[in-house]
Order: structure tokens, then C-alpha cells, then sequence
């Protein structure tokens, strides 16, 4: 039975969505401009995982097309996460087009975990962890991070970023039980380590395990809070 | 949006669901018409309507004059962290509110945790 459009659905949301490179004219005078700065030895990182992307079109069946960037979601699932496009090397091959990561070729249905493919690779990865049901969304706006809310692989991404230690860590502390941040925050790993316990009991777990306590920045109410963990 | 989440023809049911990110888990088993088993994960569900078994499942984002009904319904308006997902199975307005849908299609048995919900709470211990 082929598929058909039912009510209420977007003529974009039925159909195959093929992505079409377009490369930015000053591409090759970055490339060289890039490779000068390498060359030199000052920021050639920086440099080179910026200008990895230039913008890329999805464009329906029908003319319709939208600028894929990395706040925008389009695929089987969402793509395209905030995040640094440190992240380039988690693309899966499944995912990766013609004109390599990030271009094309979103059309797979295999490729069901989202992507972190971000376009500012000089900003470290900010993972802001906490409840749900306590405004997680709002602190992580506040502080400048991201959750891992829209992240269906989300525990792959929170172990590869405790394994990363490029990668900066909020923890909300709200609504989280104990007397003290050290209780709240020892009580959850806990609870995680034991394996039971909350999804953030095991994301905390995770965090005391890699030994980035550390190096979180816990808030309350999305204000920083003293850091028992900090040596 | 996608067209891969498009199955007419499967019946689903709500699998299960949990309050840590608030995900969300359809499943259509294998049958003797069908040899695989699909798993469909919502992620950050804010809201929900539609029945606990799907006679078919296309999923979608909502056009602009479904969005106003759900905006009505919910008092929600979408936006990034918040996708109004239109489950075209029925006649009805059936939709989920949430950040994220992803799908895996596999031959896993209907006992089987799934690859997007890795334990009996989603959780790979």
C-alpha cells in the first residue's frame, strides 16, 4: 500500500528528503587560508572544524526546502543537535554522504541516532543534567548548555562527553533529595551505581565513576552553587 | 519531516513509558504478514492523544492549522523543544507533543528490550 499524506500533516513531513550540498564560494579560499593558520600552528583546529560545514539545503519532492543547520531537524530522526562539531567523528558511515559528514544523505532509515554535528567546533560541549520536571530546559537556556532531552542515544553521548575532557558539565541540583549538594549529588550516583534509580541517578553515577564531579558546576535555580567535589 | 515513519499497514501499541526524559516507546511486533518488529521512540513527550493500540502509524509534524488545534487542546505552543508530531493512524487528531521521535526497524522478538530503550526502564545498566 503506498503511503498517502493524512490530514493535518505538513506536504514536507511524507516524503523523502534528499539534501544537496551547496559549498560555499570562499570554501577553497578558507581551505588555504586554514591551512596557512595550521601551518603557523595557532588555532589550526579551531579553524578547520569550523569551515567543515558550509550550508546544506533538504529539498522535498515537491520544491519544498529548508536550510539544514544545526538547530534544524529534519530525517528519520532529529540530525542535527546542538552541540560542537568536535562531534564530526561520531557520524555514523550510514549517515555520511557523497561530499562527506554532514552533507547529504539523510534519507537512511538506518540512521536513527541523533547526530551532534554543531558548527562552532572553538566551543566546548555543555551538557547541562538534572530533572525534567524542574525546569531542566530553562536552566540549560540560562547557563548556555544543552540537555540531552532531544538525544534518543542519549547515554552513548553522556559517556563519550565524561570521556571527553573538553566537555563542561551543569548539574541542576533542584528537586533533587538530600540536605546538602554533596547528598544530593552522592545519594543519586548512589542510587545509580546500585543500578537503580532515576535517569539522573545514573547520569550522576556516570559523572562520579569518570571522576568529573570536579568539574561540574552544580546551580540552583540556575545559580551556581559551591562545588563540595572540587579539590 | 520523515516519510520513514510511515507503516499503514502495522498495528502498534503503546509499549512502555517513563518519566526520565519523558520517553515514550510504540512497538509493532512481528506478525506472520510481517518479519520485523518496529520500535517507535518519542523523547521529552509533553503531551499525548491518541489510543493505546494504532491501527497504522505515519507520523508527521503538524501543518499550521493542526498546530492551532493542538495549541487549543494544550495551551502548548511548539518550538524547539517542543514538536507537535501528528499520528496519522485514524480520522481523528491524534498527536504527541515532544522533542524528538526516532525509529528502528529490527527482527527482535516482541520480549526483546529494544535498541532505543536498552533495559526493562530504558536504561542500559
Amino acid at each position: 500500500v503506498p503511503p498517502q499524506t493524512p490530514a493535518g500533516l505538513e506536504d514536507s513531513t511524507t516524503m523523502h528528503l534528499t539534501a544537496t550540498n551547496q559549498r560555499s564560494p570562499y570554501r577553497a579560499l578558507w581551505r588555504l587560508l586554514t591551512l596557512i593558520i595550521t601551518v603557523i600552528g595557532t588555532m589550526g583546529v579551531i579553524a578547520s572544524s569550523s569551515l567543515a560545514f558550509t550550508a546544506v539545503t533538504a529539498r522535498s519532492s515537491s520544491g519544498h526546502s529548508m536550510v539544514v543547520g544545526p538547530e534544524t531537524r529534519v530525517g528519520v530522526t532529529n540530525h542535527f543537535s546542538r552541540g560542537s562539531s568536535a562531534r564530526l567523528a561520531t557520524i555514523q558511515p550510514a549517515c555520511v554522504g557523497e561530499n562527506g559528514p554532514g552533507y547529504d544523505s539523510f534519507t537512511s532509515a538506518s540512521c536513527v541516532a541523533t547526530k551532534s554535528v554543531g558548527n562552532v567546533a572553538a566551543e566546548a560541549d555543555h551538557i547541562v543534567l538534572g530533572l525534567k520536571n524542574q525546569g531542566l530546559e530553562a536552566t540549560a537556556g540560562k547557563v548556555g548548555g544543552r540537555t540531552l532531552l532531544k538525544d534518543p542515544a542519549w547515554q552513548d553521548t553522556l559517556r563519550s562527553a565524561v570521556a571527553d575532557p573538553s566537555t563542561k558539565f551543569t548539574v541542576s541540583l533542584d528537586g533533587l533529595s538530600g540536605s546538602s549538594p554533596y547528598s544530593q549529588v552522592m545519594s543519586g550516583a548512589q542510587r545509580g551505581l546500585g543500578g537503580a534509580g532515576s535517569y539522573t541517578d545514573w547520569e550522576l553515577a556516570q559523572l562520579y565513576q569518570g571522576g568529573r564531579l570536579g568539574d561540574v558546576t552544580f546551580v540552583k535555580g540556575g545559580v551556581p552553587v559551591p562545588n563540595p567535589f572540587k579539590p | 519531516m520523515t516519510a520513514d515513519i510511515v507503516f499503514p499497514d502495522r498495528v502498534f501499541q503503546v509499549w512502555a513509558y517513563t518519566v526520565g526524559m519523558g520517553r515514550l516507546l510504540l512497538r509493532s511486533t512481528k506478525t506472520e504478514t510481517f518479519e520485523t518488529r518496529v520500535d517507535v521512540l518519542f523523547q521529552n513527550v509533553k503531551a499525548v492523544k491518541f489510543p493505546a493500540v494504532l491501527e497504522g502509524l505515519v507520523v508527521g509534524v503538524a501543518n499550521s492549522e493542526t498546530s492551532e488545534e493542538i495549541t487549543r487542546l494544550t495551551g502548548m505552543l511548539p518550538d524547539e523543544d517542543a514538536t507537535f508530531y501528528v499520528l496519522g493512524s485514524s480520522a481523528l487528531l491524534d498527536y504527541v507533543v515532544a522533542g524528538v521521535v526516532a525509529v528502528v526497524v529490527d527482527e527482535g522478538e516482541f520480549f526483546e528490550v529494544s535498541k532505543l530503550w536498552p533495559g526493562p526502564d530504558g536504561i542500559a545498566r
